[in-house]
């Protein structure tokens, strides 16, 4: 609390700024947005024909494949180019699995198993090194798979495989909607456990790994465990897309449909989103599905428009769709209240004085010369 | 016997192509701490206009289009330097990265777009003919592929070493602020060293095209041996980074040879890029800027 006030409403009358109030409170829209996105993921099936279902299944398939980028991207600051080998991997052994009678549910769980103990093959050795190492060898990892594992009558059968629409624990997944269904609770659970990692002390400690692996490292944080640790989270999920992926094809697709082009393609998912939102997932794999009866309208490729779409995202400097909607938010807000006082990236919490940092003190006569070292020691406390 | 020489050369040939990309990659990093993702693609978007437009629809003789086709490269490696990577530098690595994977997908499917799906075969300044070595023969293209390379390396050590651009370069790559400070036209020589990034890329594509059939599939796996091979040398030692491609030429073109089965080279590659991560784990300082 600020000098000499006792509560809030005491605030307003000796003239401190308070951010927030009810209108404002980021907190609240965002808890209400996500309700209504909620139920209007939950309820637009029931009035769409059927055609509809397909795009949907497709959508959210796509926003599994996206929240497994946004992971990968947004808390570790790390680009894979070889996702689509994860979806691959995911959808021939789950192909496997499935003719097998393997329950769904067991499926699911042993798929992401399998993602992730395929990733600890170029996580190990990659992610221990800093800087772009891990890129390249996703990259090699998508075009090794590509040519090679998926070309091999074992992985990918001789030509098609059926793959079985099993029922996930008593949704019909027989029809596109009921298949939508039951990605939408995989998709569900994989938000919650996403956004609750987030606020955990592995959240914590992924972001100031991203931000800077220097300070992380100073501060006695091991980074490879965690950076290998989010990837196979990551792949998991991304093998598990795959698996729903053959269901809604019912068939093994061909190895080019996990090219590494196809990696290339689903990275405009967390760009396009927005990488710092879990949302961000879902907005891009909406994008991505409706995208090709978009683009045949206009006769042009769905990866062309979709890499300048990516471009113009990057060079509009937003974070995607989600991050223009806050900084749009943002503004509004900004416009209505006052600009907040921010410390760098602190922004000061609402009920404390905003007043902008006063010059207490000037060291010397002239601005000391560029290098010098100034010892300053801060004494805190409470003038009176 | 004979096999053996015959898959040399082919290595050989191969991998001075990609030692030419890993060359590229290693000199746009120095300069500007980012890996061109799209250096493959600007090389074979200028292959593309070699055929299509240049020798094409223009006409010209096979040594114009070349000339025209490695300023085609230049152009474009100087026009994704301005216009995509400079305005998104500022936003960090990350977003620098995905940018250049924007635009090897974007130049990509233009290709596609453009000029459709087909895979031609393209001219060569170089004539096809056999010469023989001993038992086994050898085309002038692939001589010629090997020459250019050398010369061209050569010429960017020689720059680099021993030129005024090649002193700037190194200021740059040690101390980016510090080389502005003492006058240096930082923009225009990082702007120029995307250009020759560039046009190599272009040499690189016109030589691969020609010796083997072009499609996308062929085209990630030039970036990805390319990339190996920069890797190998941290980004940062182009003497490594030559002999890099030149190792990965050869045993890409090994292992087809003699495990004649779909894919091999990219599984052989992958393996060796994980070995080369393994040996570099080892080596603590991965960012520290060397002398080449």
């Amino acid at each position: 609390m600020a000098p000499g006030v006792k509560n809030l409403k005491n605030a307003a009358d000796r003239g401190v700024k308070l951010t927030g109030g009810p209108l404002m409170s980021g907190k609240r829209v965002e808890a209400g947005g996500v309700l209504i996105l909620a139920i209007g993921l939950l309820v637009w099936p029931l009035v769409t024909p059927e055609v509809a279902h397909f795009y949907g299944s497709l959508s959210a398939i796509y926003a599994l494949i996206g929240l497994s980028l946004v992971i990968l991207v947004g808390w570790t600051g790390q680009i894979s180019l070889g996702h689509a080998a994860f979806v691959g991997c995911g959808c021939y052994f789950g192909a496997k699995l499935l003719n097998n009678d393997v329950p769904l549910v067991l499926t699911v769980v042993l798929i992401g198993l399998i993602g992730a103990a395929i990733s600890l093959i170029l996580g190990i050795p990659s992610l221990r090194l800093r800087g772009v190492y891990f890129t390249i060898a996703t990259l090699a990892f998508g075009a090794a798979c590509q040519q090679y594992f998926f070309t091999r009558s074992e992985v990918r059968g001789i030509a098609a495989d059926q793959v079985p629409r099993a029922n996930l624990v008593g949704i019909q997944t027989t029809t596109d909607r009921g298949l939508y269904y039951a990605v939408l609770v995989v998709l569900a659970i994989a938000l919650v456990l996403a956004y609750n990692t987030r606020r955990t002390d592995v959240g914590r400690v992924l972001f100031a790994i991203r931000d800077s692996e220097q300070a992380a490292a100073a501060m006695a944080i091991k980074i490879a465990p965690y950076k290998i640790g989010l990837f196979a989270a990551s792949a998991a999920l991304a093998s598990i897309a795959g698996l729903f992926y053959g269901m809604l094809f019912q068939a093994t697709p061909a190895p080019e449909q996990f090219s590494v082009l196809q990696s290339l393609f689903y990275l405009a998912m967390p760009v396009l989103g927005g990488a710092e939102a879990l949302l961000g997932a879902l907005v891009g794999g909406a994008f991505l599905a409706v995208g090709q009866p978009l683009v045949n309208l206009f006769d042009v490729r769905l990866f062309l428009m979709t890499s300048i779409a990516l471009l113009l995202t990057l060079l509009s400097g937003f974070d995607g769709v989600t991050g223009a909607l806050k900084a749009g938010r943002k503004a509004i807000a900004d416009a209505v209240r006052g600009e907040p006082v921010r410390y760098g990236s602190f922004v000061p919490h609402e009920e404390h004085d905003h007043s902008p940092p006063r010059v207490h003190a000037t060291v010397g006569e002239s601005p000391p010369p560029v290098g010098s070292v100034v010892r300053v020691r801060i004494v805190p406390g409470v003038r009176p | 016997m004979e096999r053996f020489f015959g898959y040399l050369v082919t290595g050989l040939a191969n991998g001075a192509i990609f030692a030419l990309v890993a060359l590229g990659v290693v000199v746009i990093y120095r300069v500007s701490r980012v890996i061109n993702l799209a250096q493959g693609a600007i090389g074979v978007f200028s292959a593309f206009v070699f055929h299509y437009t240049l020798m094409g629809d223009l006409g010209m003789p096979v040594a114009v289009a070349t000339a025209g086709a490695i300023l085609t490269g230049a152009v474009l490696g100087a026009g994704v330097e301005k216009f995509v990577v400079r305005p998104v530098q500022t936003r960090g690595a990350l977003a620098t990265l995905t940018a250049t994977t924007g635009v090897l997908l974007l130049l990509t499917e233009l290709t596609v777009q453009l000029w459709g799906p087909d895979n031609p075969v393209i001219a060569s300044v170089f004539p096809d003919t056999l010469v023989r070595i001993g038992n086994t023969g050898v085309t002038v293209h692939q001589i010629g592929t090997a020459g250019i390379v050398i010369v061209l390396a050569g010429g960017l050590y020689w720059m680099l070493a021993k030129t005024w651009v090649g002193v700037g370069i190194t200021a740059i790559a040690q101390d980016p602020g510090a080389a502005r400070i003492v006058g240096l036209p930082v923009r225009s020589i990082v702007t120029l060293t995307w250009a020759i990034g560039g046009a190599s890329a272009a040499v690189a594509g016109l030589m691969y095209i020609h010796l083997n059939s072009l499609d996308q599939i062929s085209l990630t796996f030039v970036l990805i041996s390319s990339l190996v091979a920069a890797a190998l040398g941290g980004f940062n030692s182009l003497p490594l980074a030559g002999a890099g491609g030149v190792a990965v030429g050869l045993i890409f073109s090994f292992g087809q040879g003699y495990q004649p089965v779909a894919g091999i080279g990219q599984l052989l590659v992958f393996i060796a890029l994980l070995g080369v991560l393994l040996v570099r784990s080892n080596k603590p300082q991965l960012d520290v800027v060397s002398e080449f």
